[in-house]
């Protein structure tokens, strides 16, 4: 079950794709700024969009997801009435992962879906790590927390993004070896001590994320949940002196 | 509940609504048709074309694609017609 985003002024059209896509879980808007809050504020797997908006403009919010940085990369599909081949063209090119002109058969939207779904999530992995409410964004080297309805950049240094990029790619701990060769290269001489001081560092920085770094004694780094933000005393006191 | 064409089942429980909605937009197109207001004629036939086919009623998306027309060209005679086609049309599924 995928959650999908859709964008569309009809409420018959709403209507009507809900129910031709019982194994989703579908929430409805028909107004852009709508759309936006959500898309800010919750994650979507794909979103179903309508051209002609009451209040906007269906290519914006393409731009907005291509370009903004306040928005996740969400596979879109655009479902609309105009269906000459230009308006196929100028909505593929404004980001579009794939194009439905109306009237649409049930059936072929729910083929559509699937197919997007298939090749969505891959792409969005590769080019972005979500957990909780922090987003890596890997080719941009930048980091974001979602907090208040608000998507803030955390200022981390290109170590301490390499660093929380390694955790965020594992499931168990990392060893500290393991962290400096990622992040220096198996050639440069570093001390432990530095790795220590850099995650010490980050760990501040992400201190409103659901998430934080722990240190298992003797193992490694990792990340784990939280949703209580640590004070700065508690996170002082937990720094890992040897491994 | 009667369709033009098959469609499937979960469909066919929200085919009312859609035609109370048609009967509210023949309403509103035909206030629209006496104020000229062409625009909205428009808007409406677009909707009309974009969802009617699969609620099952195709020959209604020809009438709205031909209202659409006949309202971006400004024809008040045609668009009269195509109304008095349209009310024909769906009285036969509308109680």
């Amino acid at each position: 079950m995928a959650n999908i985003l859709l964008i569309e002024d009809s409420i018959e059209a709403q209507i009507l794709i809900q129910k031709s896509l019982p194994d989703h879980a579908i929430e409805a808007t028909k107004f852009y700024q709508e759309a936006v809050k959500l898309l800010e504020t919750k994650q979507y797997d794909l979103i179903l969009l309508d051209l002609n908006l009451p209040d906007g403009n269906g290519y914006d919010i393409c731009q907005q997801l291509k370009e903004g940085t306040n928005i996740p990369r969400i596979p879109i599909i655009m479902i609309t009435g105009q269906s000459g081949v230009e308006d196929r063209i100028k909505g593929l090119n404004s980001g579009a992962d794939d194009y439905i002109a109306k009237p649409f058969s049930p059936l072929e939207l729910k083929a559509r879906i699937e197919s997007v779904l298939r090749r969505g999530p891959t792409r969005t992995d590769q080019n972005q790590l979500v957990f909780g409410n922090l987003t890596l964004k890997i080719q941009e080297q930048k980091a974001y927390i979602h907090a208040d309805s608000k998507q803030k950049q955390i200022d981390l240094t290109p170590v301490e993004f390499k660093i929380l990029l390694k955790l965020s790619q594992s499931q168990n701990t990392v060893p500290r070896k393991d962290l400096m060769h990622f992040v220096w290269g198996k050639d440069f001489h570093i001390s432990p001590r530095n790795v220590d001081t850099h995650v010490c560092k980050l760990r501040k920085k992400i201190e409103d994320a659901s998430l934080t770094i722990k240190n298992k004694r003797g193992q490694g780094y990792f990340l784990a949940q939280t949703n209580v933000p640590k004070p700065v005393t508690s996170f002082e006191r937990e720094l890992p002196h040897s491994l | 509940m009667k369709t033009e064409s098959q469609i499937e089942p979960e469909i066919l429980e929200i085919v009312p609504l859609f035609l109370n909605s048609r009967k509210e937009d023949l309403r509103h197109l035909e206030d629209y048709l006496q104020n000229k207001n062409f625009d909205e004629i428009k808007k409406i036939a677009h909707t009309i074309k974009g969802i009617s086919r699969p609620y099952g009623f195709p020959t209604l998306e020809d009438m709205s694609r031909q209202l659409e027309t006949q309202a971006l060209e400004k024809q008040p005679q045609e668009i009269q017609k195509t109304l008095h086609e349209m009310k024909t049309y769906l009285s036969k599924y509308i109680s």
